[in-house]
């Protein structure tokens, strides 16, 4: 799992390459601590290089909903596949995150807010 | 072709295991939601097996066995480890987890939902569980 995080004016973007699992899911969870730290408006996930997310990966995610809703942190997802979609659907967890297609349509919503 | 595969017990095999579902089952005309669906699927047990039932003790091992019986893909996944006591499990409450922020717990959600059948039993000392599932 590679990260690369791209910092702009009110947003975080960061990039997540690979496979997320139970073996590297802490290092997004200490990626994400450490943005929170910074007080970004917005956390996107660029999910258009993850091939693979297990339990572990949507659970670093999950465990940060709160604090972020708490913090005026907005978290959105772009990019991801149809598969990693699909195992976010599993859950039901694409009623309780936002999930755009691509980053064209995020920045596109983010203009009109 | 080999159906079956040992790992110690370490979270780095996790991908050795889901490379091997992946191999075996490219037998077979699956959608890519659903291979990927079955790799999940015995992915969140190998975890919980290495990570709960074993410590991450890579001295200590466990198996998974493939075989296609009575029109179904039959997932065999064993260990010497703690068993897992189904009589204590709870399906979680996701929107509860978002609150008090926890990180784990739902894998077992996800295997029930993939799965058709899911069993855990222990055998002579052997904890071992079978997944089914229907794809033909």
């Amino acid at each position: 799992m590679d990260i690369k995080t791209q910092n702009q004016a009110e947003v975080s973007i960061i990039k997540l390459c690979g496979e997320l699992d139970a073996s590297n899911a802490v290092l997004v969870d200490h990626e994400l601590v450490r943005l929170t730290q910074k007080h970004p408006k917005q956390i996107w996930i660029d999910g258009s290089e993850i091939s693979y997310i297990s339990s572990a990966g949507l659970g670093v995610f999950l465990s940060h909903l709160n604090n972020f809703k708490l913090l005026n942190i907005n978290l959105l997802f772009f990019g991801l596949n149809s598969k990693i979609r699909n195992v976010f659907t599993i859950l039901g967890l694409d009623d309780l995150v936002r999930i755009v297609p691509n980053l064209e349509t995020a920045l596109d919503q983010n203009s009109q807010v | 072709m080999n159906n079956s595969i040992q790992v110690s017990c370490s979270k780095k095999n996790l991908k050795t295991i889901r490379d091997f579902v992946t191999q075996y089952l490219s037998q077979y005309d699956l959608s890519e939601i659903v291979l990927n669906q079955i790799v999940l699927a015995v992915d969140e047990i190998s975890a919980n097996l290495i990570i709960h039932a074993n410590q991450e003790n890579a001295d200590k091992f466990m198996e998974l066995a493939i075989e296609r019986k009575n029109g179904q893909l039959l997932f065999e996944i064993s260990d010497n480890g703690i068993s897992f006591q189904r009589s204590n499990y709870k399906e979680p409450d996701i929107e509860e987890h978002i609150r008090i922020g926890k990180k784990g717990g739902v894998g077992i959600a996800i295997v029930n939902r993939i799965m058709d059948k899911v069993e855990f039993t222990s055998e002579e000392g052997r904890n071992i569980c079978r997944l089914y599932k229907t794809v033909f």
